[in-house]
């Protein structure tokens, strides 16, 4: 549905020459939700927007509906945004306007009747939910209901694409939670497919089948949600992911011992063996739980358990083999672990 | 009683007042005709200004600079000079240099490029992401300039009018004391130069009224067009 190929950004300007995009190839199919995520800077925001043509690659094809829309004209770009809704962090609605008149804002270049127009923003208002808003001016609405008005005013032409920047940073928890699950209703029910960019991995884990992870410009890694999530290869996946995690030691080692620092991951379900009182029963090992969490991610539990492993290193090295057996496991030894203990 | 006070306190704005409401009507009209036109020349060339500007939506450098440029030289020439500098323009278009048609022509070429400037910056205040959003809904420039930029803006641009007004009363009066008619000419030609000083006084209270009044209809009208 859209492919992505080649594609790069560079920025000039007198003082300086900045690579936005480098190279980036990326394939989005029909009634995915597609989540980028990266910090500030990587470029995601870049990348949305060469999707319906706000910003013009320096080299590369953006294949959409069947065209490369930097081929197109501005007035052939023009027809062509009218089929990708956008909703935005901080709504972009007209302040000027009410409600019903920033959602009918779109349909009123199309030549449409005055009551198809007026239906047409009663069906939107009910599908996110803000029938009695009607007459309301943005500045009365909450952010959660601007986003709404947003939503519907950016499904007002029947798109087959919804793309979102960053459309849930400047909410709070809840409503990020309300508006996501109105994403997943219009992925569901209308069959629109949604590429949102983010820097919360929340969002990510709540709604998207897939993922790309930006960094400097670069995709760095891209798939399906379940196996990033599990199997991450890049470095700044893992800092992403383990931003909810804590490696935290809490003790240190006895003399002549040594400490590890495991995360193991449960994947779709139980493994069938209850590990960690295994371990202590096999191997002259103690294991203390430092952290531990179940998800659900595209309907597929997963799992995490951090453990620190404390014994001499023949017995961690022997306990880490059986538990290699079982689980995937990953050894974090670098500065993610935090250390507190009382001294 | 009360005509008996006002003969005691303002002897000279009751022998002359007849002149004074001419005085005052003639300020109405300058005021009223040159700011009409002023606007209706200023507020598209402000327009103009803000979408040619680099990074707007039909960024033109050339345009840009040029219209830029000279407005910036109009609105650095003191107005004294300008009335004075324009005098051969100003016979050309209205025949005379003297009286409510003479003022006209050095008050719209004064006050124009003041009113540009300030419209482009009170549209730069309309929200950059609402133009985004327009653009991706697949608006023309056109579009967006006539169903975002200027309803978005209007209160600013109401706002940036009543400023305009504001200072085009003060230039009135000075284009009055140089020949043009209206309340200047009345307080240089009887309170100044016939040292009647109570109708001096009269004068300047007349004028902070004005000025005033058209200050609380500006406000009161880019309030209600706030939403």
């Amino acid at each position: 549905m859209i492919e992505i190929k080649n594609v790069s950004k560079t920025f000039k300007s007198k003082e300086a020459h900045v690579d936005a995009l480098k190279n980036v190839t990326l394939t989005i199919d029909k009634g995915d939700i597609f989540g980028i995520i990266g910090y500030s800077g990587a470029g995601k925001s870049t990348l949305l927007r060469c999707i319906n043509g706000l910003e013009v690659p320096t080299s590369g094809e953006v294949l959409l509906l069947g065209q490369d829309i930097t081929q197109l004209k501005e007035k052939e770009l023009r027809h062509i945004r009218k089929k990708i809704g956008m909703i935005f962090q901080h709504f972009n609605l007209m302040h000027s306007k009410t409600v019903f008149e920033n959602i009918a804002y779109p349909l009123k270049s199309q030549k449409l009747g005055k009551s198809t127009i007026v239906n047409r923003v009663k069906d939107l208002l009910r599908l996110v939910d803000l029938e009695d808003k009607v007459n309301s001016y943005p500045s009365q609405l909450s952010g959660g209901q601007k986003q709404r008005v947003a939503i519907a005013r950016a499904l007002a032409t029947n798109p087959e694409i919804l793309l979102c920047d960053e459309a849930t940073s400047a909410l709070d928890p809840q409503t990020t939670q309300s508006i996501l699950a109105l994403l997943k209703k219009i992925n569901k029910e209308l069959g629109i497919t949604i590429v949102l960019i983010t820097h919360q991995m929340e969002v990510i884990k709540e709604i998207c089948n897939k993922i790309a992870v930006m960094e400097h410009g670069c995709v760095l890694e891209v798939g399906q949600l379940i196996d990033v999530y599990t199997q991450p290869q890049s470095q700044i996946t893992q800092d992403f992911l383990a931003k909810d995690m804590h490696f935290e030691r809490l003790s240190l080692p006895h003399e002549g011992e040594i400490a590890k620092m495991l995360h193991l991951k449960y994947i779709g379900g139980s493994t069938g063996s209850p590990l960690i009182s295994a371990l202590s029963q096999h191997f002259k090992v103690t294991a203390n739980i430092t952290f531990g969490n179940i998800e659900k991610l595209q309907d597929i539990l997963v799992g995490n358990l951090v453990i620190d492993l404390h014994g001499s290193e023949e017995e961690v090295q022997k306990a880490l083999d059986y538990i290699r057996q079982h689980i995937e496991v990953e050894v974090i030894d670098d500065e993610r672990i935090i250390t507190r203990t009382s001294a | 009683m009360m005509n008996a006070l006002l003969q005691e306190l303002v002897p000279n704005v009751i022998e002359y007042f007849p002149e004074m409401i001419k005085a005052l009507n003639e300020t109405f009209v300058t005021v009223g005709i040159s700011g009409l036109i002023a606007s209706l020349i200023g507020i598209p060339l402000g327009l103009i200004l803000l979408i040619t500007s680099p990074k707007h939506i039909l960024e033109n450098k050339v345009v840009y600079s040029i219209l830029s440029k000279v407005i910036n030289v109009f609105r650095s020439i003191p107005f004294v000079i300008l009335i004075a500098a324009i005098v051969p323009f100003t016979r050309f278009v209205v025949g005379t240099t003297i009286g409510v048609k003479g003022a006209l022509v050095p008050l719209i070429v004064g006050v124009t490029p003041f009113i540009a400037r300030q419209v482009e910056v009170a549209l730069q205040k309309v929200d950059k992401g609402v133009l985004e959003a327009a653009k991706a809904m697949g608006s023309s420039p056109l579009e967006i300039i006539f169903k975002v930029i200027i309803p978005e803006g209007l209160p600013n641009i109401v706002h940036a009018v009543t400023i305009s007004l504001i200072s085009l009363i003060g230039f009135s009066a000075m284009a009055g004391s140089v020949g043009g008619g209206g309340l200047g000419n009345f307080a240089i030609q009887y309170g100044y130069q016939y040292f009647k000083t109570d109708i001096m006084v009269v004068t300047v209270i007349l004028l902070l009224i004005i000025v005033t009044l058209v200050q609380s209809i500006g406000d009161y009208i880019s309030r209600k067009l706030t939403h």
